[in-house]
């Protein structure tokens, strides 16, 4: 299968892809880096424009971003910038990092469906669902069985992996089989997980904790399954990145990348991504690839819970489900051009950018904080909606070059 | 070691008393040079109308009154709290606010680590603390206290409008809070009338923001002959509150004074977050925040009571419920925390 259908079968440059969306991963083949870039500094451009209406001067207005920069603590790979023990930007950075971490896994979550076609607006229930099911795993199962750390942990990653996964597969079925779209599928099935959730740990639920019944919380896992065991990164008297977390989401973006472009299951994605009755004639079964896909990414993001709730979150509690890592994840595969490289980067832009803004990082001196917090909101919001108008900048790039040829000829 | 330990307890207490000579001129006195204080909200914004606004706007009368830096640190989501503890710890400020019984975990986690440093839980009692750090105080309200003024003036209104003599409450959920508030309006209604009926019902909403919910138990209870509908719900209960306006019943506003919300609104049931926040402020400064216990508002202290009264209520009823703040100030009314409904 794989040897007969090598590339070139289904030519990603053929012009007459059919749909807005394979116009649009055209477009952004073409676009390359520029249009990212671009993107972004757009972003940061008219963000500036607001914080000149608060600051009221053009100094201050760089001075500001310069704190976000600081805030963020990536003044931290600065090679002239020293710092002693506490060391302040380690601190930042590694809180930075910590949101890094599930911002990458649910942005593969959001990229590998987008490369088969989806569009998986369920990255926040996936992960809801991979954080309740770790949660349940890693505080429930030590009281009634004794396992080690290791397999426990591995366990609970198994666990969140499959229960998301399950909970997307269920989105790419009815894709699948009835045809419901999954743009709607997956954001009902966030609130039947936000729901469950609530359920489960909200007053006087089957898991609530069992120490204080006034707080809606689940139980605190047991420390075996605590990824902070195996040794952190940071400050230890702040909250510590646990390595593992990190590993995993830098062996996570490998493995997308490996996953995608070298194994028959990727081909098979990307091919149906491309033009489903393309890939139909071609032999490939679309609907076990929206199935699949759809279940891949939701473990991705299902990873992610885990890894919040094992390396750092230890439990959760009723306004956890409150929370947008998973739409964020929808910005970070966009705005990465659901790449590998392009995800790491896209995520770093928006973890720095919460972290940098967050009130508890950004100087007060220079940003007032009841601002602060609508700040990040603005620039974050700028990017999302440069990136949906980046097909706008690709084709005033492409007119613009078209212009010099004809000036040329 | 014995010596020094001793100077430091002279320097306590003359600290002390030098505060309670100073306290009552009103002047801040400046035993602490550096002293600087900060308060970690919870999730909701500086702007919400109620508890982080409060909060803050304690924040900086303190500040101002003690002319000491103060800072706030925002929670915006639950992934915040942690780490904003753990910052304001680490930025060495003297006394840390938590806001919200959410923080009491993360306070347990905190408060031990930086031992030099006083920590403050409102709506945090000690015992949800299991370590039991020695620089930790909690800010307990007596909201039964509250929910009784309230009510004693909800039973009042529907006695001289006459009619069926039913009033209600919508509570979010079973939390303590909610159920002393709601407890102390029952007892506080019969007190007023004793052969009225109150309804009391919780519209089961977790999140506290679900408006419809609210609505729709409230609803419920006035197509039952409520004439006066008490929210104890925070964002929820406003759609509670939404439900009087439209069936022009009384509403009551809790925790914040809520009368902007129109004409229907008869009171609100008042906790004064923003003053416990200056009080145990004033009381850290003055190096008398002793730790390891809860620090009660009520009525006697001025932390609880109620909020801006409707003007289409006699001011022989206003006269009457002041009587009974009195009263409960100087103990002669005994109200119990939780009655069953």
């Amino acid at each position: 299968m794989t040897t007969v259908m090598q590339k070139g079968l289904l030519p990603p440059e053929e012009p007459d892809s059919t749909g807005a969306l394979g116009r649009y991963l055209l477009l952004q083949k073409a676009g390359g880096l520029i249009a990212p870039l671009l993107t972004a500094a757009l972003a940061f451009l008219i963000g500036g424009v607001v914080v000149f209406a608060t600051t009221k001067s053009i100094p201050d207005t760089l001075q500001t971003y310069r704190a976000i920069f600081d805030g963020a603590g990536l003044d931290w790979f600065l090679p002239w910038n020293t710092c002693t023990d506490p060391c302040t930007p380690a601190i930042k950075l590694q809180q930075t990092l910590l949101v890094w971490v599930p911002l990458v896994l649910t942005g593969i979550a959001v990229a590998f469906a987008f490369r088969c076609g989806l569009f998986n607006i369920g990255g926040q229930g996936q992960y809801l669902a991979g954080a309740i099911v770790a949660v349940i795993v890693a505080a429930e199962l030590p009281l009634h069985v004794d396992l080690a750390p290791v397999p426990l942990v591995l366990l609970c990653m198994l666990a969140a992996m499959g229960a998301a996964a399950g909970l997307a597969a269920v989105a790419g079925f009815l894709k699948a089989t009835v045809g419901a779209h999954e743009v709607i599928t997956t954001i009902m099935l966030n609130w039947t997980v936000i729901w469950v959730g609530t359920y489960l740990f909200g007053f006087e639920g089957p898991l609530q904790n069992d120490q204080a019944k006034e707080i809606p919380a689940s139980n605190t896992i047991d420390d075996g399954s605590k990824l902070t065991q195996a040794g952190v990164w940071g400050h230890p008297d702040l909250q510590g990145l646990p390595w593992i977390s990190l590993g995993v989401a830098i062996a996570s973006l490998v493995v997308y990348s490996l996953l995608l472009n070298r194994t028959t299951l990727g081909f098979q994605v990307r091919a149906v991504g491309y033009n489903p009755e393309a890939a139909r004639y071609g032999g490939i079964s679309v609907a076990r690839s929206y199935v699949l896909a759809m279940g891949i990414a939701g473990s991705f993001a299902g990873l992610a819970g885990a890894l919040d709730v094992l390396g750092w979150k230890f439990r959760l509690d009723t306004t956890d489900f409150a929370g947008s890592i998973g739409f964020i994840g929808i910005a970070v595969a966009l705005l990465g051009r659901n790449t590998a490289l392009g995800i790491g980067l896209a995520a770093l832009l928006f973890a720095a950018l919460q972290t940098g803004t967050s009130t508890r990082n950004l100087d007060p001196e220079i940003f007032p904080p009841e601002l602060a917090t609508p700040l990040t909101i603005i620039i974050q919001g700028l990017i999302v909606l440069f990136v949906g108008a980046d097909i706008v900048i690709l084709l005033l790039l492409r007119r613009l070059r078209r212009r010099q040829v004809s000036a040329a000829a | 070691m014995t010596r020094s330990r001793w100077t430091l307890g002279a320097a306590l207490c003359l600290m002390a008393a030098f505060a309670l000579v100073a306290g009552s001129a009103g002047a801040a006195s400046s035993q602490k040079k550096d002293f600087k204080m900060a308060i970690v909200t919870d999730i909701g914004s500086l702007q919400d109308k109620s508890f982080n606004e409060l909060a803050n706007k304690g924040r900086i009368a303190a500040g101002k009154k003690l002319g000491i830096p103060t800072r706030v640190y925002v929670t915006t989501k639950a992934e915040d709290r942690l780490p904003n503890l753990l910052a304001a710890a680490s930025a060495g400020y003297d006394l840390i606010f938590g806001v919200g019984f959410f923080h009491a975990e993360h306070l347990n986690t905190v408060a031990p680590r930086y031992p030099n440093q006083k920590f403050a839980g409102i709506d945090v009692t000690k015992f949800l603390l299991p370590a039991n750090p020695k620089n930790f105080t909690g800010i307990v309200f007596a909201e039964h206290e509250a929910g009784y003024l309230v009510g004693y003036l909800a039973g009042l209104t529907a006695k001289r409008q006459g009619g069926k003599q039913v009033v209600s409450s919508v509570g979010a959920n079973a939390v303590p809070a909610i159920v002393k508030y709601m407890s102390g309006y029952i007892q506080g209604a019969k007190r007023a009338n004793p052969k009225i009926t109150v309804l009391s019902n919780y519209a089961n909403d977790p999140t506290f923001s679900d408006q419809a919910k609210c609505k729709e138990v409230a609803l419920r209870q006035i197509a039952r002959g409520s004439q006066v509908v008490f929210q104890v719900a925070g964002g929820c209960g406003l759609g509670a509150l939404s439900a009087a306006k439209e069936k022009k019943v009384w509403g009551i506003g809790v925790d914040a004074d809520q009368s902007y919300l129109g004409a229907h609104m008869l009171t609100s049931a008042v906790k004064k977050v923003d003053l416990s926040v200056v009080k145990i402020t004033r009381r850290a400064y003055n190096g008398a925040l002793t730790g390891q216990l809860d620090f009660p508002f009520t009525v006697k202290n001025g932390g609880i009571g109620y909020g801006k009264v409707s003007p289409r209520v006699p001011k022989a009823d206003i006269a009457k419920l002041n009587a009974i703040k009195r009263q409960i100030a100087n103990g002669k009314i005994k109200i119990k925390q939780t009655v069953k409904f």
